[in-house]
C-alpha cells in the first residue's frame, strides 16, 4: 500500500477554501477520528441558569468509570461552569435527535440554555443537582475531577457517580442499541454556498475477536503463564511443551532487561514464535517448533 | 421509565442478570458508548524495543490535532513507555480487515516481544518519530507525548500529532466510504463457552441526515454570525437585524443579575424580571433562527 506523508501544517492548508473537496481537505477528512457524542449539562454558580452543549467523549478509566469532554474555550459560559461547579450531566442523544444535537452545538450567550432552543426538555437528577435530558436513553450524572486547560479546550475529567437509563432500551439486543445510541461525530462537511452540516454516524457492522485459543480463556489481558495452562487443558500443546514455553519465560524474565545478551535474544525469539503459531492456530508447526512429540491423542 | 443506577451498578457486569436477558453484562454496556479503536506502537524507555498494544483514543484538540490514550495499568509496557513528556509513539487506525491482528496485538506478552510480529502486521520507519508505523492501518499518527498523569486505574496521555501518513488511495475515496471500513471501534463483549469475553469491535454505518445549518461558522458558531449570516442571505432585514442585536446586548448586560429565584432576597427586583423577559425572548429567537420558522421569526422581530 503506498503511503503519503503529511506534516501537521499540511492538515491545515489555510490556503483552500473551507468548501474545497481537493485531496489535501480529503486527506485532513480521513485524518479526523470520530468520537462519540453527549450533550453536556452544566450549571452557572451565580445565577444557576442551566447550560447545555454538545461534546465529544472519551474514555478515560473503567474503574471508577470516568470520561473525558472537551470544551472549546470560546465556549466562555460552558468553561466557567466546569471550573465552578462541582458536578455535571452526560446525556447520549440518539439517532433522531441529530437536529437537536447540531442545535446545541453552537455557542448561545450566557443564560440561554441550547435544550430549550433544541426543544429538548429537562428532568431532575439523582445524585447531581445539574437536571438530565429525558429524551435521552441514558444520563450519566457526573462528578468533575478536574479540568485542564489544553490548546484552546477544556479538557474535563467526569468521574460518573449514577446514571438513568430508560428502561425500554434493557431489552434490546446490542446491535439494535447501537442502532438508536450515541450519535458518533465525525466532522464537517462546508458546501459551497458557505452552509455547513455535521457528519454524523451511527455504529455499523460489528464483528467479534477471536477467542480461545487466540488468548487464554477469559479474553481480556491473557499472560503467557494462563495462555499455556489453557493449551494445555484443552491439549491444544502438551503439557511438556507447556512446561518447555514456562521454562523458557522464566529464563527470559530473569534477563529481559539485558538486551545485550545474545541468549536473552535467542529466548525473546522462541516466546515471539511460540506465540505468533499459537494465535495463528498454526498447531503442526507449533508442535516441530517446540521439537517434543506431541500426545498420542492428537498424532 | 427512566431507571436509575448507582456507579457500582453500572460497574458490575457479573453475575448480575437483567431478568429475560441471557447476557449477564447487557446492562453494562448499555452505559459504554463505543470509542474508536488504536493500535498503540511504542518503543521500551530501557531497551527500544518496539510494543505495539490495542487500544482506545479520545478527543482533545483538532488544531493543533491532539488526542487522548489512556492505557490500563496491568498494560505494564505500553503504560511505561508514554509515562514521560517527550515520549515518542505512533497512533496508527486499524480497519476491519485486521480484526484478528488487532486482537493479537492486546494480548499480555512479556516485555520485549513485539506484537507486531506476533501479529504478523507489518512496520515501516516514520518520518517525524522514532517508533515505527503499521502499514497494514490506513492511517498512522506520529505523535510526541505532551502531558500525562494517572487517572484511577489507567494512565492517561495527551498525545501531540507532529504527522501522519495515510494510504494514497484515501486521497481520492468518498471520506464517509473510508468510515465503513475504518477505524474499527471497541464497542462490547459477549460472552464465550468458557465464560470469558470475546471482544466486538465495529466500523461506522449510516451516516444520518443532517441539515444545512447556519451560522456558517459550523460547529462552535455563535448567535452574533448567525444572524449576520440570515441578513446576508436575505433572511432578516436591516431592521430585524438591528432589533434582535438591540435585544442580545440588553441581555448580554443582564444575564449576570441573579434571578429572583436565586436572589439573597428572594425578592424579584425589577432587574430580575427584565432578565426574565429578556431570557423567554432570546430563547424564542434562538429557537425559531434554529428550527428555520422564519415566519414566526419575523413576527417576533417586527413586534419587538
Amino acid at each position: 500500500m503506498s503511503k503519503r506523508y503529511l506534516t501537521h501544517e499540511e492538515f491545515f492548508d489555510d490556503t483552500l477554501p473551507p468548501y474545497a473537496t481537493g485531496e489535501r481537505r480529503l486527506a485532513c477528512l480521513g485524518l479526523q477520528v470520530p468520537f462519540p457524542l453527549t450533550y453536556l449539562v452544566t450549571m452557572d454558580r451565580h445565577t444557576r441558569d442551566v447550560r447545555v452543549t454538545t461534546a465529544t467523549l472519551g474514555p478515560f478509566s473503567w474503574v471508577p468509570y470516568t470520561m473525558s469532554v472537551n470544551i472549546p474555550l470560546g465556549d466562555e459560559p460552558t468553561v466557567a461552569n466546569l471550573r465552578a461547579e462541582g458536578e455535571c450531566v452526560m446525556a447520549l442523544p440518539t439517532r433522531t435527535q441529530a437536529r437537536q444535537a447540531w442545535i446545541a452545538s453552537h455557542i448561545y450567550p450566557a443564560g440561554i440554555n441550547a435544550a430549550e432552543v433544541a426543544r429538548l426538555t429537562m428532568a431532575p437528577s439523582h445524585r447531581v443537582q445539574v437536571p438530565s435530558i429525558v429524551e435521552c436513553p441514558v444520563n450519566f450524572e457526573c462528578i468533575i475531577e478536574y479540568v485542564r486547560m489544553y490548546h484552546g479546550y477544556g479538557i474535563a475529567a467526569l468521574r460518573v457517580v449514577g446514571a438513568t437509563l430508560d428502561d425500554e432500551v434493557l431489552p434490546l439486543s446490542r446491535e439494535a442499541l447501537s442502532q438508536l445510541y450515541p450519535i458518533n461525530y465525525v466532522g464537517e462537511r462546508v458546501y459551497g454556498d458557505g452552509t455547513v452540516s455535521a457528519r454524523l454516524a451511527m455504529m455499523g457492522t460489528i464483528t467479534p475477536c477471536p477467542t480461545f485459543p487466540v488468548g487464554h480463556k477469559q479474553g481480556w489481558d491473557t499472560r503467557v503463564p494462563t495462555w499455556v495452562a489453557d493449551l494445555v487443558a484443552e491439549e491444544f500443546i502438551s503439557r511438556r511443551e507447556g512446561d518447555l514455553v514456562m521454562a523458557w519465560l522464566a529464563d527470559y524474565e530473569r534477563m529481559r532487561l539485558d538486551p545485550h545478551l545474545a541468549e536473552r535474544q535467542d529466548l525473546q525469539d522462541k516466546l515471539t514464535t511460540f506465540a505468533e503459531l499459537a494465535a495463528w492456530g498454526e498447531w503442526e508447526a507449533l508442535h516441530a517448533y517446540l521439537g517434543i512429540e506431541p500426545p498420542e491423542a492428537r498424532s | 421509565m427512566k431507571v436509575f443506577y448507582t456507579h457500582d451498578e453500572i460497574e458490575q457486569r457479573y453475575p448480575y442478570l437483567v431478568p429475560g436477558i441471557e447476557e449477564p453484562s447487557h446492562r453494562h454496556f448499555a452505559f459504554q458508548p463505543a470509542r474508536p479503536a488504536n493500535l498503540l506502537v511504542s518503543l521500551d524507555r530501557v531497551t527500544g524495543e518496539i510494543n505495539v498494544s490495542a487500544g482506545t483514543i479520545g478527543p482533545l484538540s483538532w488544531d493543533p490535532y491532539t488526542i487522548a490514550i489512556h492505557c490500563s495499568k496491568s498494560s505494564l509496557d505500553s503504560s511505561a513507555n508514554i509515562q514521560q513528556v517527550g515520549a515518542e509513539c505512533v497512533v496508527a487506525l486499524p480497519g476491519d480487515d485486521i480484526i484478528p491482528q488487532t486482537w493479537m496485538t492486546a494480548l499480555n506478552l512479556p516485555r520485549g516481544v513485539n506484537e507486531a510480529k506476533v501479529a504478523r502486521l507489518t512496520l515501516y520507519p516514520s518520518r517525524l518519530v522514532k517508533a515505527p508505523s503499521v502499514a497494514e492501518c490506513p492511517v498512522n499518527l506520529e505523535c510526541v507525548v505532551e502531558y500525562y498523569r494517572e487517572q484511577h486505574s489507567h494512565f492517561i496521555a495527551f498525545l501531540r500529532i507532529l504527522g501522519a501518513s495515510i494510504d494514497e488511495s484515501l486521497l481520492t475515496e468518498d471520506p464517509d466510504a473510508a468510515m465503513h471500513r475504518f477505524p474499527t471501534w471497541e464497542v462490547d463483549d459477549v460472552d464465550n463457552t468458557w465464560h470469558g469475553s470475546v471482544e466486538r469491535l465495529g466500523v461506522l454505518g449510516e451516516f444520518l441526515a443532517v441539515p444545512r445549518v447556519r451560522p456558517a461558522r459550523g460547529w462552535g458558531g455563535r448567535l452574533e454570525d448567525w444572524l449576520l449570516d440570515l441578513r446576508q442571505t436575505g433572511e432578516l432585514s436591516e431592521q430585524e437585524l438591528q432589533t434582535a442585536n438591540a435585544w442580545l446586548k440588553r441581555w448580554n448586560s443582564l444575564a449576570d443579575v441573579r434571578p429572583a429565584a436565586w436572589s439573597d432576597t428572594g425578592v424579584e427586583s425589577d432587574k430580575a424580571r427584565e432578565r426574565e423577559q429578556m431570557h423567554q425572548r432570546i430563547t424564542r429567537l434562538c429557537t425559531l433562527m434554529a428550527w428555520d420558522e422564519l415566519d414566526e421569526l419575523h413576527r417576533l422581530l417586527q413586534a419587538g
